[in-house]
């Protein structure tokens, strides 16, 4: 039963949804479009609220068991409850001024900041890894310096040729590239559905092998 | 063979010192800006066209899927395309699926369509963002005003904005121009809209990571327009006439790439040196 | 041939019931789900009813250093981070949990610690529960700690920001990225880089591949993520639902070369018959 309950559920919603893709049968693509697809955005928001708990669980033991750096989860205690307070409770709840002040003062430049860490890294990766160690190597370290120049204007100022090959390397080698990745992700994709509407991948059930 | 030659030293260069070099190479073009010469990309030209062939009164969608990450890139398209579909008299209707999308949208196109003389709610509207881009995308094919509840970002109701006369369903849209960092992004729409013969004339204005999926979308006829990355929204300013922080950037990326690509040739110098004296020393 | 009469054939029998699109590709793209519903069930029978010998998977080395990376983390006495992407429930993160059951059955049997790191909560509560459902078959039930199962941050520089937070203050030794990853894969990589971690990449977003073959000691590309089951476990049912998506991959280059070669030569006999209704 622990194992048969869910692939039953698992295989029933499933085929609701295939049946709905494929099908035009009226009561099926009613229940699928209307109530399915409403269950599903409810369940999901549930789950936000789990989330939730275990940060502030996983935080309030730190600071209880006073584990290393635990100063910083008073911190993150006191700017989740603030978020909530203000975001939920208040006022004109996510259009609160304060709400607004906290989300531009912090999180935009704390996001914008780890997000603009990506050109230091990727500047030590290329180095570190572009070595023309091989042909193959020697073709992608090419393909990428044609790339980078080309798609600046200082690559169009110093040779016209650089802008053309970039587009080309971009346009004709890599599409083709990424549209045969994009078949077998596709078919990968549904083989994997496949294996977990029938029940043979378990993996997210907790009923073991 | 010993290993403190320059060829090591240069092929083990410290990460601190790449780290520093770049935020040089990236800071003084920002700072100083030389203004180097853009090359445009049929893709953007052609995406300019598109919308300038509409006429006043179309009704225009923007899909703002942005956040602050991607700000980058996206911030200067959406606010040279504000620009241009307010010059063009079309009506704007923004909504997104993005968490901060909308209020990001807010924040950055309220003030400049405001300063241009548009009236909020006859000009544009904010719809305010939305879980679930599935179910919305959706609804709006059969019913616009009941997929967003009938309210906008300020909780008024869409159905009394003088913006919103003469859109019942999403058919009723002339064009439509997404932000694309990912996921909600254009393929979304595409899925809930292209496929099923809705609204066709969707553009993407996309990050420079998207770049490639989405050119593969544009080749296919998938989207009728194509602008990615900070190249393609410095050009979009230029076309437009509007040149502000995409172009005034596009010399720090500039530099930047320069500066890779030292970093590249001086590794692999080093690196196959390094090769020529080990071969030289086994021949030995 | 004349394709307006063959869709005008075709048209009655399927109008009722089968949707269309405004490709037209609605019965070729149902004829391709057949053939694959088909082959599923052909290879299921072949694995589950008789001996006959499946396709063999070619070596994949990512998968083949799962076990090297578990086993310098235990060696070590440092953990094993975990992180399954950013999507919620779709594919990818289905594949990263069939990944995590056998991770977690390894660190099981060895005692070494297993941190997860997740940025989505629905994904985190099935993760906790499956892991500790491995702990306890395993007879580790004690050895689990639920405080290592973590949702970090919906956000994914967020996300990123405390997965690498934990990688350095933690040292791990071996760091897996399966699942869908966006933007933060190359700061998760640099951030397991600088670590110290061995990394082994499985993600499903082509547009980051790039960024973590430049960063990352393994990395599977990407459909190869969907294959880690089969190959973990070597099981014979998994291995043949894979010869059946190969088969069908095969068909579809098939038909696709021979377009290719048609359009080429001026005919479009192969566009019309695959958008006959």
């Amino acid at each position: 039963m622990r194992r048969t309950l869910p692939v039953a559920i698992a295989f029933t919603a499933g085929m609701i949804m295939i049946l709905d893709g494929w099908l035009n049968i009226s009561f099926i693509n009613t229940f699928a479009n209307r109530y399915f697809m409403r269950f599903i955005t409810v369940s999901s928001t549930w789950a936000v609220g789990l989330g939730a708990l275990n940060v502030v669980r996983i935080h309030v033991r730190a600071i209880g068991m006073k584990r290393p750096n635990y100063g910083f989860s008073y911190v993150l205690l006191f700017f989740f409850f603030t978020m909530i307070i203000f975001g939920v409770f208040l006022e004109r709840n996510t259009n609160n001024p304060f709400y607004q002040w906290l989300l531009a003062s912090f999180r935009v430049p704390l996001s914008t900041a780890v997000y603009s860490l990506n050109s230091f890294y990727l500047a030590s990766a290329c180095y570190r890894t572009f070595r023309a160690r091989s042909l193959e190597s020697g073709a992608l370290l090419i393909a990428a310096t044609f790339t980078m120049i080309g798609s600046v204007p200082m690559g169009g100022a110093i040779w016209g040729g650089f802008p053309i090959i970039s587009d080309w390397i971009i346009k004709i080698v890599n599409d083709a590239v990424i549209r045969a990745f994009s078949i077998g992700l596709t078919l990968g994709t549904l083989s994997q559905t496949v294996r977990n509407l029938v029940g043979i991948e378990r993996g997210y059930m907790a009923a073991g092998e | 063979m010993e290993e403190n030659t320059i060829w090591h030293k240069l092929s083990n260069i410290d990460k601190r010192i790449i780290y520093v070099v770049m935020l040089f190479a990236v800071m003084i073009p920002l700072l100083k800006p030389l203004g180097l010469p853009l090359v445009y990309q049929r893709e953007v030209i052609d995406t300019l066209a598109v919308i300038r062939s509409f006429p006043a009164g179309t009704i225009a969608y923007m899909g703002c899927e942005v956040d602050v990450s991607n700000s980058a890139e996206l911030r200067p398209m959406m606010i040279a395309l504000a620009k241009v579909m307010f010059e063009l008299e079309h009506k704007i209707i923004i909504g997104g699926f993005w968490t901060d999308g909308c209020n990001l949208a807010a924040i950055w196109l309220g003030p400049v369509l405001d300063s241009m003389g548009a009236v909020y709610g006859e000009h544009y509207v904010i719809l305010g963002h939305r879980s679930s881009p599935t179910t919305i995308l959706d609804t709006a094919r059969i019913d616009w005003i009941d997929a967003y509840s009938d309210r906008d970002i300020n909780n008024m109701k869409l159905s009394e904005m003088k913006v919103m006369e003469g859109l019942a369903k999403a058919s009723d849209l002339g064009y439509a121009c997404i932000m694309n960092p990912g996921s909600p992004g254009t393929a979304t729409y595409t899925t809930a809209w292209t496929a099923t013969g809705t609204m066709s004339m969707i553009l993407d204005f996309c990050t420079s990571g998207m770049y490639i999926s989405a050119g593969a979308n544009y080749q296919a006829g998938l989207t009728k327009g194509l602008v990615g990355g900070l190249n393609g929204a410095a050009q979009f300013e230029m076309l437009v006439n509007h040149p502000d922080k995409a172009v005034r950037s596009m010399d720090a990326q500039a530099f930047g790439h320069v500066a890779v690509i030292v970093f590249l040739i001086i590794g692999n110098v080093g690196y196959l040196n390094i090769k020529k004296l080990e071969r030289e020393a086994k021949g030995e | 041939m004349d394709i307006a009469a063959l869709r005008v054939a075709v048209k009655p029998f399927f109008e009722g019931w089968l949707k269309t699109d405004s490709n037209q590709m609605s019965l070729a793209s149902f004829i391709i789900f057949i053939c694959f519903a088909s082959l599923v069930l052909r290879y299921w029978y072949i694995a589950v009813r008789t001996n006959q010998p499946l396709p063999k998977l070619r070596r994949i080395a990512g998968l083949d250093a799962m076990d090297e990376s578990i086993g310098r983390a235990t060696e070590m006495g440092r953990p094993v981070v975990y992180n399954a992407g950013i999507s919620g429930f779709s594919a990818p993160t289905y594949a990263a949990l069939a990944v995590l059951n056998y991770v977690a059955r390894q660190t099981a049997r060895f005692d070494t610690r297993l941190i997860g790191c997740f940025a989505s909560a629905q994904v985190m509560v099935v993760a906790q529960a499956a892991i500790q459902t491995v702990y306890m078959e395993q007879g580790k039930a004690d050895a689990f700690r639920p405080d290592d199962i973590r949702f970090l941050s919906g956000d994914q520089f967020g996300f990123a920001s405390g997965c690498v937070g934990i990688m350095q203050r933690e040292r791990a030794a071996a760091h897996h990225m399966f699942g869908s990853l966006a933007a933060e894969a190359l700061i998760l990589a640099e951030g397991g880089a600088a670590a110290g971690a061995i990394q082994i990449s499985g993600q499903t977003n082509n547009l980051q591949q790039p960024f973590l073959i430049a960063s990352c000691d393994y990395t599977l590309m990407v459909e190869e993520v969907y294959v880690a089951s089969a190959y973990l476990s070597q099981d014979r049912l998994r291995i043949g639902m894979l010869s059946a998506q190969d088969i069908v991959k095969a068909i579809i280059v098939v038909v696709i070369f021979i377009g290719a070669i048609a359009t080429t030569a001026g005919s479009t006999i192969v566009q019309d018959l695959l958008k006959v209704y």
